[in-house]
């Protein structure tokens, strides 16, 4: 049963802060597309969504307003450009913008775009922490993301020797 | 807390995923949990090179180690020329050790293009009841094999008579066309083995004085369910009444089909022929990829009197002319309207002569259409093309166009010719590049190759430099010895050539 896409949806997050929203623009997330599809009747109570913060709500809604129409990533597709898709780390202009935030709330927007399954969204932040890491020395990566190194010296050692083996060539 | 573990195992699976080898094996050594995570992740892939003077250990280090053995999934023996025997043991020490009579891991992939490891692949692969995916190509420059063709025979003879190969999903050989007549007997002999593959893809080599290359295409028509792919190249391709289209027949599930002749003495491709065969697998296509054409024989491949939806899957177009033409007269006729192609597109890549402004406007025109046009799914990420010099009026033309296409990696090449640089033109200017940068197009990638003084620095000394570039001037150029000087520098000092492009 196709809906009026000026359909408006209200969801509520786990700090009680609700947001109505068009019901195209929440459909880029999958999990939420799949939930209205259940729901035959309209409903006025608010979907709840008990992971994820107003505040990453927010962030999230602004890209999925963004890409509304954009089209879904279909299963063909996906196996196509599966390979490609893992390979290259560009991201966007807009995109990129969008998610220059602090790394707190990077981790946050994946942690959403995985529970409400937004795919794209997903490889937008997985991208950018990948690229945070790029060319990044090991003390480098503990300091980014405030890591403590548990190795002891002899174990860190087999591991560079076993690296050692590992490179191609 | 560490920050880091606010995110579960599979989500820094993913971000796994998009780090480069180099990054991977850093992380295994920031803490226990990314040892943890990213460590079968180093050695899924396992290649060994009979050159590399440290491979004993390597194999040593993985195949008397339980644990790394059985993250191995894909092995991959690269060696293209005949190598000595001492080591090739070392090789064939590996190829027994991931036998069950030694560690027997999971393996699903293996490629070999080793001589020795091809002669003892027939023996080990009987074990392999894994493998899932096989490459063999067999090394190059048969001429100096002759008389030693036993391990192909051995390998020919283990593809017929192992049971184990039948599990086999994937095969890919490439193979001369002194090697045409054993497929022949081979696919005679073990047709279920070649009508169960999902994907078999073939590259033929063609050297010159051989008249066994048109059988291949006899016998593959015994087999058509199962070619997917399906490849030439070779110094010396058939003349024009020898063109597959006219050989063929129909191939049902073919979607990738590549057309190379790499170096010099291609000869023109019968473009009737080569229509006809497209026309006919049209429906199923989603890669063209057609390298050493002439460049004028391009308009035969799109026929305008066909329905819109030529090629409905078409994903990916990538047209290489290493007819470099002479100056830099502008050529319209060569550049087709893509806009029916413009739907299924993903990776538009048009290499060779420089394209003139009439060129590049009629082309980006053509993709804007469909977006413009009420079809917001315009796909178009990646476009490249070569131009001689890029000028403030060519970058507002793609910038007004291609804005509004969404394309995420645009490559230009360019070739700049003798005559643009004695008129002291470098291929762009500081004005051009000013407004790239401002505008922050962080895919947009500039090659900028100088064609002067071609002979000075040898493809070492290229490929030290930049791999994806010299991959790309193999492409353009019709021969690597001709590419000498490249000019690096660039206006402001920065780096620009990048290698995130090119991943063809």
């Amino acid at each position: 049963m196709a809906a009026p896409a000026t359909q408006q949806i209200k969801i509520r997050c786990n700090d009680e802060k609700e947001f109505t929203v068009d019901r195209d623009v929440l459909e880029r997330s999958v999990l939420i597309k799949n939930m209205l599809e259940d729901v035959t009747e309209q409903q006025d109570a608010p979907i709840p969504l008990p992971n994820v913060s107003g505040p990453v709500m927010a962030k999230v809604l602004e890209y999925c307003t963004h890409h509304r129409g954009e089209p879904l990533p279909s299963a063909d597709t996906e196996q196509s450009q599966d390979e490609t898709r893992k390979r290259t780390t560009d991201i966007s202009e807009w995109d990129q913008k969008f998610i220059t935030v602090d790394q707190e709330m990077l981790f946050e927007i994946i942690l959403a775009a995985n529970y409400l399954d937004i795919k794209s969204l997903l490889d937008v932040g997985c991208k950018t922490v990948a690229n945070m890491i790029k060319g990044k020395t090991p003390e480098e990566i503990r300091k980014l993301f405030n890591i403590v190194n548990d190795f002891t010296p002899e174990e860190e050692a087999q591991i560079k020797k076993e690296n050692e083996w590992a490179e191609d060539r | 807390m560490d920050t880091a573990l606010v995110l579960p195992n599979e989500l820094w699976e993913h971000i796994f995923n998009f780090l480069p080898r180099p990054s991977v094996l850093t992380m295994v050594i920031v803490n226990k949990e990314f040892h943890q995570l990213g460590r079968p992740r180093v050695w899924r892939t396992l290649k060994l090179c009979s050159s590399n003077p440290q491979n004993s250990e390597r194999i040593q280090a993985v195949f008397n180690n339980p644990t790394l053995a059985t993250f191995v999934k894909d092995i991959t023996i690269a060696e293209p020329y005949y190598s000595p025997q001492s080591r090739a043991s070392l090789l064939s020490t590996a190829l027994r050790r991931i036998s069950p009579f030694g560690n027997p891991p999971d393996i699903n992939e293996i490629a070999l293009a080793e001589f020795h490891a091809i002669k003892l692949a027939g023996k080990v692969l009987s074990h392999l009841t894994s493998v899932r995916n096989m490459r063999v190509s067999f090394p190059k420059n048969p001429m100096s094999f002759t008389g030693s063709y036993s391990p192909y025979m051995t390998l020919w003879a283990s593809l017929v008579d192992h049971q184990s190969l039948y599990n086999i999903r994937s095969l890919q050989l490439t193979i001369d066309t002194y090697q045409v007549s054993y497929l022949s007997q081979c696919i005679n002999q073990a047709s279920p083995i070649f009508q169960n593959l999902e994907e078999f893809n073939l590259i033929v080599e063609f050297w010159s004085g051989c008249s066994y290359w048109w059988k291949t295409f006899t016998i593959l028509l015994f087999i058509r369910q199962s070619i997917r792919y399906l490849s030439y190249d070779g110094k010396n391709p058939p003349t024009h009444s020898h063109f597959p289209a006219t050989s063929f027949g129909y191939l049902p599930n073919l979607v990738r089909f590549y057309q190379g002749y790499a170096g010099k003495g291609w000869e023109k491709v019968d473009p009737d022929a080569c229509q006809k065969f497209l026309m006919q697998h049209r429906k199923t296509l989603t890669h063209l990829i057609l390298k050493g054409l002439e460049i004028d024989a391009l308009e035969f491949l799109w026929p305008t009197a066909v329905d819109q939806n030529v090629y409905p899957r078409l994903d990916t177009i990538h047209l290489t002319s290493t007819a470099a033409r002479q100056g830099n007269q502008p050529n319209g006729r060569c550049i087709p309207s893509f806009a029916p192609y413009a739907d299924s597109l993903t990776t538009l890549s048009l290499l060779g002569p420089n394209l003139s402004y009439t060129d590049v406007e009629q082309l980006v025109m053509g993709l804007a259409k469909q977006r413009i046009g009420s079809k917001p799914t315009a796909l178009l990420r990646r476009l490249r093309f070569t131009v001689s010099i890029l000028t403030p009026e060519l970058f507002d033309l793609l910038s007004e166009y291609l804005g509004d296409l969404r394309v995420m990696d645009l490559s230009f090449v360019l070739l700049a010719a003798d005559k643009a640089r004695s008129k002291g033109t470098r291929g762009y200017n500081k004005e051009v590049w000013d407004l790239i940068k401002t505008r922050s197009y962080p895919s947009w990638n500039l090659y900028h190759v100088d064609a002067r003084n071609l002979n000075r620095l040898g493809p070492n000394g290229l490929r030290m430099r930049n791999k994806n570039l010299l991959r790309l001037l193999m492409e353009v150029v019709p021969s690597i010895e001709e590419v000498g000087e490249i000019d690096w520098s660039d206006v402001d000092g920065e780096k620009y050539f990048t290698d995130s492009s090119l991943g063809l």
